[in-house]
């Protein structure tokens, strides 16, 4: 397909030297436009006819100040993320294609702990730009789309990292244009100030840039290209950010804003109109609150690329089996959607989206041939196989260029990951961000009286489980007295699992050592990113959950006298919720047998009671929880999404971070010392064995657990593991 | 709220006790679909009044209604026909559930093929319990799936971040 465009005759110039100057100009959010200067000053000769120009657009997305390869709550390297290591492909790319615009998608500012630092604990001052905009400054951004996480810590936040006024109500903005931002122009065409119905940042913008064309004879010559954008982003935010936006802002679809923009675009000589959108494809029927607009936005006449973002993906992709990218008019292999070039870079970082768009000059205007643009994502990490990158078996990228995986993998083992190298002009930039966000993880938020570890979790120490329950049920109790009365009198009980129970070997436990508790420790007793979410059930639900539960012991035979596996290996520890709370008690009877396959548990959970009395199957308890255990996940009977009562927006980390804050003086007595649970006495002829860690031993002393002993101090597995005896009738 | 039509439905809960079922059915598909949900979360729960409004939902054509149909099946086949329902209706949670089904064989033959599918769409739709459910499965080698602490955590970290804009409950 070949698309002509008719737009106002701009004669070429002749630049005074072949750098790739630029210069930018942001439309005003309101108020008249500038006029528009001719693209070429009148001394120049004309370009002539069939002059052709190669013409890179590189995307990032989502990197949600993803800046180092680096995970804050582990305190370690993290090398599959981070722009730092993007900057390489973006140095890369620049080298291939030197006419080219660096576009950031948006979601930029929040979704680490370093944003989160920057924001709430050590709030950045109006006299320096954000980490991740100090990075993208030095980088040389042409211009940024605004996403749906930029509102999440307000309005007047986001006004003074971007150095962007809104006149809106209920939040002074004024003085935000002085602060240091972006020092490239920031688009956001789809949402209006209720106060004014104006967009709240510049709907588009025109980047001009010098650029080397090939002229019919070969020669090479200098001139302008006027690239215009727009910017969108879903129009949900007004939900997702209600207490910041609701009726302060509005949104429409792009149905309803993007055919104007970009006619007024052309009209201000835009050569080329690039489409910015924080969404992707959706062929739902169009309404203008649609999350992921991407595949409409495509449609409107005028547009000669979109570069999407928010769903994280990558796009093209032609093995991707996601639903958006297998629509009609979606080329998932060449990537365009409606014949337009459509790129998306994955999120955190991890790829880089490249468009090598092939254009003409016509003697009137610029003609971009769509069908001729090359367009990939490509990885700051690959996989080998058989000495191959998979990310470029070919060794070089779609556009011919070289792969810089091109030998990476040459003698490595197959599934063996390779990366980038991480830019090292970036990390300078940020350290002082960086540091300061290691300090603030490292910071004690409370003390602990005994080390807090799941090594015994399996046979009934709580040590690193009962906080997590206390902190659950006191933030589920209070919301529920305060915004349920229907529910007030019902008991809240919390239930929580050791994530880290072994699997992987003797480190793959929690273990918070006595002394300070500091938020990665927090991380540590709650590894999940999980939201809290409170489900009404019955007592009969309550049996058939720990009957869940409970099949995480194999069936022990009394009268065998060889040694038994306690653990039934088809059952992980992150399902094996235990609850902790002194006034419910219940047995867990392991002589009993396992369910068939598909058939619900039952038989091992015996004297279950509430505070000394049997539980009825009628008798109703809220039960605090994660999202994942109250939307079905484990396959626990009746948790299936349908007895949510309270689907809180706090992650389970920080109302245990704000629980510690709230009680900083842990103690074994109130905090590590209240078993629900034990099991039904029983004499064995023989042992039962389980695997932990080599400190269990001492953790089972310090601790009110009884008839543990060590049987070896390898169990064989080469993991790290030591193998130990519980004994059933202690 | 349309009222189109007009019913009084008398019906008797399991347990005997006589229950007044919508007295008028609106004729709109999400305003029926949250009367459904009031009963089901109501103090006490009414499930008659809840089934009746999801059945008149899912007639017109809600796929959350046809979840609500699947969890409060009493029969496991009842149980799938509607979540599958539902799934085809887009509806991430049913396809969550179906995973859930075919993984631990309740109701359907045990297939972890198809339980992968049917996480991997609803991971597709953003729903973090799907999302968390294949890391951990990488993690630790689950549904035939090769140990790969790379694809783990890659899912995590949708996972964490699909938290902040869930799809809706249904």
């Amino acid at each position: 397909m070949f698309l002509r465009r008719s737009i106002v005759v701009a004669a070429l110039a002749l630049a005074a030297c072949g750098d790739n100057t630029r210069a930018i100009e942001p439309a005003t959010p309101d108020g008249p436009r500038p006029p528009d200067a001719p693209s070429q000053p009148d001394a120049a000769p004309p370009l002539p006819a069939g002059s052709t120009l190669t013409f890179g657009v590189l995307e990032t997305t989502d990197l949600h100040t993803n800046v180092r390869a680096y995970d804050y709550f582990k305190l370690a390297e993290d090398k599959s993320i981070g722009l730092e290591r993007t900057a390489t492909l973006i140095a890369q790319a620049r080298a291939e294609l030197p006419n080219s615009v660096l576009v950031d998608n948006g979601d930029t500012i929040q979704g680490t702990v370093l944003a989160d630092y920057q924001a709430l604990i050590a709030p950045v001052g109006c006299d320096q730009p954000l980490a991740i905009y100090k990075v993208m400054n030095a980088l040389g951004y042409d211009v940024a789309g605004i996403g749906n996480h930029e509102f999440n810590y307000g309005l007047g936040y986001l006004a003074q990292v971007t150095h962007t006024a809104f006149d809106v109500t209920g939040v002074n903005t004024s003085g935000a244009v002085a602060c240091k931002g972006p020092t490239f122009p920031q688009v956001l065409s789809n949402v209006f100030s209720k106060k004014t119905d104006q967009p709240i940042f510049a709907p588009d913008a025109i980047v001009t840039r010098t650029v080397r064309v090939t002229t019919p004879d070969g020669q090479q010559r200098d001139a302008t290209l006027k690239v215009g954008f727009l910017a969108f982003t879903p129009p949900a935010i007004v939900t997702w950010d209600k207490r910041w936006l609701d009726g302060v802002v509005y949104t429409k679809g792009v149905q309803e804003t993007a055919p104007a923009l970009v006619a007024d675009l052309r009209a201000r000589g835009a050569d080329l109109v690039i489409a910015i959108i924080h969404g992707g494809l959706d062929n739902k029927p169009y309404a203008p609150e649609l999350e992921n607009q991407g595949w409409y936005l495509a449609q409107v006449p005028g547009i000669d690329a979109v570069l999407m973002g928010h769903s994280h993906q990558v796009f093209p992709n032609a093995a991707s089996t996601a639903p958006q990218f297998n629509l009609p008019m979606v080329d998932k292999t060449l990537g365009s959607v409606a014949g337009v070039p459509a790129v998306m870079a994955n999120f955190w970082g991890q790829h880089l989206g490249v468009m090598a768009m092939h254009l003409t000059w016509d003697g009137a205007a610029w003609t971009h041939d769509p069908a001729a643009t090359i367009v990939e994502a490509r990885p700051i990490a690959t996989t080998c196989k058989t000495g191959q990158a998979l990310a470029c078996t070919t060794g070089t990228w779609a556009t011919g260029a070289t792969c810089p995986f091109a030998t990476a993998c040459t003698g490595l083992a197959d599934k063996a990951k390779v990366y980038v190298d991480a830019d090292p002009s970036v990390a300078p930039l940020v350290e002082t961000e960086h540091q300061g966000t290691i300090t603030y993880v490292k910071t004690p938020i409370g003390t602990t009286d005994f080390a807090m570890t799941t090594y015994l979790a399996d046979v009934g120490e709580v040590g690193a489980i009962q906080i997590v329950n206390q902190a659950q049920a006191a933030y589920v109790a209070a919301y529920v007295q305060q915004n349920l009365p229907q529910y007030a009198a019902l008991p809240v009980l919390s239930v929580s699992a050791p994530f880290k129970s072994g699997f992987q070997g003797g480190n793959d436990y929690t273990s918070v050592a006595a002394g300070g508790v500091a938020i990665n420790n927090a991380a540590d007793l709650y590894l999940y990113a999980n939201t809290v979410y409170a489900v009404k059930v019955t007592g009969a639900d309550l049996q058939a959950w720990l009957e869940t539960a409970a099949l995480r012991f194999a069936q022990i035979d009394p009268t065998k006298t060889t040694d038994q596996q306690l653990i039934n290996p088809g059952f992980p520890g992150y399902n094996f919720d235990v609850v902790t709370d002194p006034d419910l008690s219940y047995e867990i009877d392991i002589t009993q047998p396992l369910p068939p396959m598909g058939q619900p548990a039952s038989g091992r959970i015996k004297n279950l009671t509430w505070k000394g009395q049997p539980i009825s199957p009628t008798q109703e308890f809220i039960v605090a929880t994660n999202n994942y255990r109250a939307s079905g996940g484990g396959g626990f009977p009746g948790l299936d999404g349908s007895k949510t009562i309270y689907a809180a927006p706090d992650t389970n980390r920080d109302v245990l971070i704000a629980y510690i804050k709230a009680h900083p003086s842990l103690t074994r007595a109130a905090n590590g010392a209240a078993r629900s649970w034990h099991f039904t006495r029983v004499e064995t002829a023989g042992n039962v064995v389980f695997s932990s860690a080599p400190a269990a031993l001492t953790a089972a002393q310090a601790s009110s657990i009884a008839g543990i002993s060590q049987l070896a101090a390898d169990d064989g597995s080469g993991k790290g593991l030591a193998l130990y005896a519980i004994d059933l009738a202690p | 709220m349309k009222y189109a039509g007009f019913a009084l439905v008398i019906a008797l809960s399991a347990c005997g006790e006589r229950t007044v079922a919508p007295a008028v059915v609106p004729d709109d598909t999400a305003a029926t679909l949250a009367l459904g949900r009031a009963a089901l979360r109501g103090q006490p729960r009414d499930l008659p009044r809840a089934r009746a409004y999801f059945t008149r939902a899912a007639q017109g054509g809600s796929g959350a209604a046809a979840y609500y149909l699947g969890v409060l099946a009493d029969d496991a086949a009842e149980r799938i026909r509607w979540l599958a329902i539902a799934a085809e209706r887009g509806e991430p949670h049913a396809m969550f559930l179906l995973g859930n089904a075919y993984r631990s064989g309740a109701g359907v033959p045990r297939d972890d093929a198809r339980a992968l599918a049917y996480y991997a769409q609803a991971a597709e739709a953003e729903l973090p319990a799907a999302l968390q459910t294949l890391a951990m499965a990488y993690r630790s080698g689950e549904l035939g799936l090769t140990p790969d602490e790379d694809e783990a955590r890659r899912y995590e970290m949708e996972a964490g971040h699909a938290l902040d804009h869930p799809p809706p409950e249904p």
